[in-house]
C-alpha cells in the first residue's frame, strides 16, 4: 500500500470541532459527589490550589480521548480517504498444474491458496485453467472475483501425466498478458510466471518389472525404490502375485535411488503388484502394478542364444519359437544376408537394409523424448561397446552412444526395424530393471495389434475389435482411458489377460529445479481501496463505548 | 434485638453469613470478665461489692452482730484480735452492645464491620453463660428490650444483626440517655460507633449514671482516617445532607488528618474523666480480632 489520498480534503476542517469539544469538557462540572462521615472535620479546611496544568492534566480523562479520538475519525471518514495498492494488471490467466505432480495430499490445497492470493492480489480479468491430461477450462474469463474464487473450489489434480502447457494453453488462444502457472514442478515452463509449491517428502516405486529366469525358473521382479525424505528410511517391499506374497526390506540412503530384484520362487501369475511400506503424502507411488501380455508371438530368432534378451521378451509378451511364420524377427550379434519378412529388432546385428559395422567403444548416451525410452532411465546404462550402423533412409534415431546410433527405428517396406546396436555382452543391460522395460517398449512399437498391457493413468488405449477392459463403470471397448492405478481385467477372443495401470513414472521423481529463464514483465496497476468503511467500522464501536463510560462516569 | 424473638428464625444461617466457623472456634476460648476470678466458675463474674461467694476478698474488724462462723479463728490464735473474713460477692453481668446504625455508619464497611463485631462479641458472652443484647441505635434506641441468654437469644441476635442497615441520623446523647433510663439493671455496655458526631460525652456520662462498665468502641472507615486524595469533588454530609466543594490535595488531607486527631483527643478526654474505656478499630480490619482485643484488655 503505497499512500492515502483524501477525495474531500476540506472534511479535515471538521477538526475544529475539536476546540468546542475540549472547551465543553474543561468547562463541565468537574467535582464529584464525596459523601463523608463528617462534614464538620472539614470546616476550616482550606481547598487546596494545585497547579493550573495539574488541574488540567488531571481533568485529561479517557473520555476526553475518547471524544477527540471520535471526532479525528468521523472527520477523516467525512475525507472520503482512498489507499493505493500497487497489482498487476491486465488479464491473468491461471493455470493450475493437475497432473499427478500436484496429487500429493497437501500440494493440492498449496496450490489452491496460491491462485486464491493471485486472484486476491491482481485486478483482473481472471481466466483459470487445468493443466491436466485432458486439460480443462475450470473458469471462462471473467472479472468477477468471486466467480473465479468458486472455480477455484472445482480444481481436483488428476493421477494423470501433463501434456505440453501449449496444449492446455490452446484452449484459450487468445492471448493473455500475464500467465502464471502454479506448479510443484517448474522445470519446462517457458515464458511464464511460475510459481512452485513444495512438495513433500516422498517414497516411491520409480520402476518395476518382472521377468522369468533365463532358465526359465521362476520370475524375478524388479524394483526401483526412491528415498526422496531427506533422511533414512527403513522400507518394506511386498510383491503380491496370484501365488502368494513376497517380502524384502531395505534401508534406504536419503534421496537415493536403489534397485531391488525379488525372487518370485513358485509364482505363474499373468499380473503383479509392488508395494512399499511405509505409505506417504503421495501413495499413488507406493504401489506399481504389472502385467505379461497374453498374446502367443512366434518369435524367429537369429544369431546366437541371448538368455537376457530372451528372458526380457518372455517378459514383454508370451513367446514361442518358430522357424516359419513368425510374427517377430529378433536378430542378435550377426548380419543377415536376406532381409526378413515382418517386424524386426536387431540387437547387435544388421541386415541388408541396414548393414552392421564394426563394434567401436561407446560414447556418452543421450536420448530424444520417446515413447518407446518411456520409463527407462538411460543414465542407468553402463555400455562398453556399440557396433556401427549404416541405417536406411528414413530412419529416426532416438538414442546415441558418443556419434554412433544406438537406437533407431524405421518403417521399411517389409515392416518395422528396430535397431539396437549395443553388445549385451558388454554392458549391465541385462541386470536392469530398465531392459526389460526398453524391450516392451520395442516391443510394442513392433507389435501395435496387441494392447500393451502396461499403462499410466491418463493414457488412451484404443482396444482391437472383441476386447473389452472390465472397469468399476463396467466394460469399455474402443478406447479406453484409464482414471486410475490398478489392475484391470482384459478380455480378448484369446482369454482373458491384464493391464496394469500405474500413475506416471515421472510423477514420483523430485522435480526438477526450473532453469534460468528471464523474468516475465508483468504491468502493474494503481488500484484504489476505499478507507472510509473501515474508519466507520471502527468509528461505532468507538462512539458506543464513550456513551458506556459516559454513563458509568455519571452513574 | 437479643430478648423475644422478633424476626423469623433461621439462626444457623445467619451465624454463617456473620461470622464463619472458624471465627466461632478462635472466639469460643475467649470470654469476658469484670473482674477475673480465682476459680474458673462458669458464669460467674466478680462484684467490687462484699458478699458471700466461696471467693475470699479481704479481712475486716469485727462487728458486733457479725457471722461468728465468718470469724477468722486463726488470726485470733495469733494475733489475738478478732476479724471477720469478708468474701466477694458474686453477680451477673450483662452485655450490652449499643450499635450505632445511623448513615455515617454506612460509609466505608463500618456498619458490617460492627455488626460483626457485635456478633463475636454477644458469642463471647453466650459462652460464658450470659445475657446479652444488641440495641441499635441513630436519633434514639430502635430497641429496648431486655438481656437474653442462650442459643436461641443468640440465634435471633445473628438473625437481626445480618438484617441491619444504615439509615438516620446520630444522636448520641439522647439515644444513649434514653437507652441507659430503660435499661435499669447494670451491665457490660459497648457503644460501637464512629463517635464522629458531638454528644458522645453526655451520653456516655448517662451510660456511666447507670453504673454499667462502659466502653467506647470506635469504629472508621481507611476514608474516614485518610481520605484519598480527589481532586475537585463536592463532600456532603450524609447524615445532614449538606455539601461543600473542596479540592481535597495533599495540604487539605494533612489538615482533615488533623483534624480528626483533634477530634478523637477530645473523646479520649471525655473517656478518661468518665472512666470509660477506649478501643478505635478500622473498619477493614478483622472483627474477630477486634473483639479479643476488646475481651483481653478491657477490665471494667
Amino acid at each position: 500500500m503505497a499512500a492515502v489520498t483524501f477525495a474531500l480534503p476540506l472534511a479535515w476542517l471538521w477538526l475544529l470541532s475539536l476546540v468546542p469539544v475540549v472547551i465543553l469538557h474543561f468547562l463541565r462540572r468537574k467535582e464529584r459527589d464525596w459523601p463523608v462521615s463528617a462534614l464538620f472535620l472539614w470546616e476550616g479546611i482550606r481547598p487546596d490550589r494545585p497547579h493550573l496544568l495539574q488541574r488540567l492534566r488531571r481533568r485529561l480523562d479517557l473520555l476526553l480521548f475518547l471524544q477527540a479520538l471520535a471526532v479525528i475519525l468521523f472527520a477523516f471518514v467525512l475525507s472520503r480517504p482512498m489507499a493505493f495498492a500497487v497489482r498487476p494488471s491486465g488479464a491473468t490467466l491461471l493455470v493450475l498444474d493437475g497432473s499427478a505432480f500436484t496429487a500429493a495430499r497437501p500440494v493440492a490445497e498449496r496450490v489452491k491458496a496460491e491462485a486464491k492470493r493471485v486472484v486476491e492480489e491482481s485486478a483482473g480479468p481472471w481466466a483459470v485453467l487445468l493443466w491436466a491430461d485432458p486439460p480443462a477450462l475450470l473458469c471462462p474469463p471473467t472479472s468477477s472475483r468471486g466467480e473465479v474464487l468458486r472455480a477455484l473450489e472445482r480444481y481436483s489434480p488428476t493421477l494423470a501425466r501433463r501434456p505440453p502447457l501449449a496444449q492446455a494453453l490452446a484452449l484459450l488462444p487468445e492471448p493473455w498478458p500475464r500467465t502464471v502457472v502454479i506448479t510443484a514442478d517448474p522445470a519446462g515452463i517457458p515464458g511464464a510466471e511460475v510459481i512452485q509449491v513444495a512438495r513433500p517428502a516422498n517414497l516411491a516405486i520409480t520402476a518395476f518389472s518382472v521377468r522369468p529366469t533365463p532358465d526359465g525358473t521362476r520370475y524375478e521382479a524388479f524394483l526401483r525404490l526412491l528415498n526422496a525424505t531427506g533422511r533414512f528410511q527403513d522400507v518394506q517391499v511386498r510383491v503380491r502375485t496370484e501365488a502368494g506374497e513376497f517380502w524384502t526390506s531395505r534401508l534406504l540412503p536419503p534421496d537415493a535411488e536403489e534397485d531391488v530384484v525379488l525372487p518370485l520362487s513358485g509364482a505363474r501369475a499373468g499380473a503383479f503388484v509392488a508395494e512399499l511400506l511405509p505409505e506417504d503424502a503421495f501413495p499413488w507411488d507406493n504401489v506399481r502394478y504389472f502385467a505379461f501380455s497374453t498374446a502367443a508371438f512366434r518369435v524367429a530368432w537369429w544369431g546366437p542364444e541371448e538368455r537376457y534378451l530372451w528372458a526380457a521378451l518372455r517378459a514383454a509378451a508370451p513367446l514361442v519359437r518358430a522357424e516359419k511364420d513368425a510374427d517377430l524377427h529378433v536378430i542378435v550379434s550377426s548380419q543377415l544376408e536376406v532381409e526378413p519378412q515382418g517386424p524386426a529388432l536387431f540387437v547387435a546385428a544388421g541386415s541388408p537394409a541396414g548393414p552392421r559395422g564394426a563394434a567401436r567403444d561407446a560414447g556418452p548416451l543421450r536420448a530424444a523424448p520417446s515413447p518407446l525410452l518411456a520409463h527407462v532411465s538411460l543414465g542407468k546404462f553402463r555400455i562398453a561397446r556399440v557396433h556401427e550402423l549404416r541405417l536406411p533412409a528414413g530412419a529416426e534415431v532416438l538414442a546415441w552412444a558418443g556419434d554412433l546410433p544406438l537406437l533407431a527405428t524405421w518403417e521399411g517396406p517389409n515392416g518395422r526395424r528396430i535397431f539396437f546396436s549395443a553388445d549385451l555382452s558388454a554392458s549391465n543391460l541385462p541386470l536392469l530393471p530398465d531392459f526389460p522395460v526398453l524391450i516392451r517398449n520395442l516391443l510394442g512399437w513392433l507389435l501395435p495389434e496387441e494392447p500393451a498391457p502396461l499403462l499410466v493413468v491418463g493414457e488412451s488405449l484404443r482396444l482391437p475389435e472383441g476386447f473389452r477392459v472390465i472397469t468399476e463403470a463396467g466394460a469399455v471397448e474402443g478406447v479406453w482411458v484409464p482414471e486410475r492405478p490398478g489392475l484391470f481385467e482384459l478380455r480378448r477372443p484369446q482369454g482373458p489377460g491384464y493391464i496394469a495401470v500405474n500413475v506416471p513414472w515421472e510423477a514420483s521423481r523430485p522435480p526438477l529445479p526450473a532453469g534460468p529463464s528471464e523474468e516475465p514483465r508483468v504491468a502493474q496497476a494503481r488500484m484504489d481501496l476505499p478507507l472510509w468503511p473501515w474508519a466507520l467500522f471502527l468509528l461505532l464501536p468507538l462512539l458506543l463505548g464513550e456513551a458506556l463510560l459516559f454513563r458509568w462516569g455519571r452513574g | 434485638m437479643g430478648g423475644p424473638a422478633r424476626g423469623a428464625p433461621g439462626g444457623a444461617t445467619a451465624v454463617g453469613e456473620l461470622l464463619t466457623p472458624a471465627e466461632l472456634a478462635v472466639l469460643a476460648h475467649a470470654r469476658f470478665l469484670l473482674r477475673r476470678p480465682r476459680l474458673a466458675l462458669p458464669g460467674g463474674h466478680l462484684a467490687r461489692r462484699a458478699g458471700a461467694s466461696l471467693e475470699f476478698a479481704d479481712h475486716r474488724p469485727y462487728q458486733p452482730g457479725d457471722d461468728l462462723r465468718l470469724v477468722d479463728w486463726a488470726v485470733y490464735a495469733r494475733h489475738r484480735k478478732l476479724v471477720t473474713k469478708v468474701f466477694s460477692r458474686e453477680v451477673e453481668a450483662p452485655l450490652y452492645v449499643l450499635l450505632d446504625v445511623s448513615r455515617s455508619m454506612g460509609l466505608g464497611g463500618k456498619l458490617p464491620f460492627a455488626a460483626r463485631l457485635a456478633g463475636a462479641l454477644c458469642f463471647l458472652s453466650y459462652r460464658t453463660g450470659d445475657r446479652f443484647a444488641v440495641y441499635p441505635f441513630a436519633e434514639r434506641p430502635l430497641f429496648l428490650g431486655k438481656p437474653r441468654r442462650g442459643r436461641t437469644a443468640l440465634a435471633h441476635t445473628f438473625f437481626e444483626l445480618v438484617g441491619l442497615s444504615a439509615g438516620g441520623k446520630t444522636d448520641l446523647a439522647r439515644a444513649l440517655a434514653e437507652w441507659a433510663e430503660a435499661a435499669r439493671e447494670p451491665g457490660m455496655c459497648l457503644v460501637l460507633s464512629d463517635f464522629l458526631a458531638p454528644g458522645f460525652r453526655a451520653g456516655l456520662a448517662a451510660l456511666r449514671f447507670g453504673r454499667h462498665a462502659v466502653a467506647a468502641v470506635q469504629i472508621l472507615s481507611s476514608e474516614d482516617l485518610s481520605p484519598s486524595v480527589l481532586g475537585e469533588a463536592r463532600l456532603f454530609d450524609v447524615e445532614e445532607g449538606r455539601g461543600r466543594p473542596m479540592v481535597v490535595g495533599r495540604t487539605a488531607q494533612k489538615a482533615y488528618e488533623e483534624a480528626l486527631r483533634r477530634w478523637n483527643k477530645t473523646l479520649s478526654e471525655a473517656c478518661l474523666e468518665l472512666g470509660v474505656a477506649q478501643f478505635l478499630f478500622p473498619a477493614e480490619g478483622s472483627p474477630v480480632s477486634a473483639a479479643l482485643t476488646i475481651a483481653r484488655r478491657w477490665r471494667p
